[in-house]
């Protein structure tokens, strides 16, 4: 799930020379903005064939939420 | 309202170390945190375009202005009597100041995978970024500068009038083209959006 996700993550920083890992945070870590975000969220929602509501979007703050919640679903 | 631009390649070492050093011990730890050294100049050179719009803004020297945040994380400049907001993309870093909130946002135009137009467009943006109604072969990877410009200026726009009113893209509900009072710029390969209430 952790690599799948880094690759998804890779995709939207354009760079993938750092590690990730379940406590990157999303936007302080991996700089990534609003845009790369809800970017993020689609590909997710492609990936791993999950609906991700436009409320929950703010609610990640690190890589280990978005895993939790692909979890849950 | 005013608004200022800076290309993060012009930010010398000396010069960061200037505004950095004025940064809140918060501020710098976040910026430290950084893996990449485009996101750290990103950050300082937002410090140093609102300390410098602030203070031009409000006749006072950069270095006297003192930031802090409300109950809900929005930046304020303490005791003065201006509003301001920082975007970054790419490169640039833009910074708008007002007497009253504002909103700014820019975006580097690039290729992107159109699948988040139908995320956030009303069908009145779709018609409006595609020029007819959508098939599911627009909802692609593109490289059409046209398009990519359109969808651009409406994240941008969507944006600035979240962060003017003090929301995320996600929880406005109205579209763009009926409802955002915006100052549309391009500036070179960028679109930048300016919003007051």
């Amino acid at each position: 799930m952790l690599e799948k996700l880094s690759k998804l993550v890779y995709n939207q920083t354009g760079n993938d020379n750092i590690e990730i890992t379940r406590e990157s945070v999303l936007l302080a870590d991996l700089g990534m903005n609003s845009f790369d975000l809800v970017n993020l969220v689609c590909e997710v929602e492609d990936e791993f064939g999950v609906e991700i509501p436009d409320r929950v979007i703010g609610t990640f703050k690190t890589v280990g939420d978005v895993i939790d919640y692909i979890e849950a679903q | 309202m005013k608004w200022y631009k800076f290309n993060i390649q012009d930010l010398t070492a000396a010069v960061y170390e200037k505004w950095y050093a004025l940064m809140s011990k918060d501020k710098q730890v976040r910026v430290d945190r950084f893996h990449f050294e485009d996101d750290r100049k990103r950050t300082v050179a937002g410090e140093m375009l609102a300390r410098k719009a602030i203070a031009e803004w409000c006749s006072v020297s950069p270095e006297s202005i003192v930031f802090d945040k409300t109950g809900t994380g929005k930046p304020y400049a303490k005791g003065l009597p201006v509003e301001f907001n920082i975007s970054h993309s790419g490169d640039m870093v833009v910074c708008a100041v007002d007497d009253q909130p504002v909103g700014i946002d820019i975006e580097k135009i690039r290729p992107i995978d159109l699948t988040v137009a139908r995320r956030i467009c009303t069908d009145e943006e779709l018609l409006y970024l595609f020029g007819h109604t959508p098939t599911e072969q627009d909802f692609t990877y593109t490289t059409n500068t046209e398009i990519l410009t359109r969808f651009f200026e409406l994240w941008t726009a969507k944006e600035a009038y979240g962060k003017c009113i003090g929301c995320g893209v996600c929880d406005t509900e109205v579209g763009w083209t009926a409802k955002y009072i915006a100052i549309k710029k391009t500036v070179s390969d960028y679109v930048i959006t300016l919003c007051r209430t």
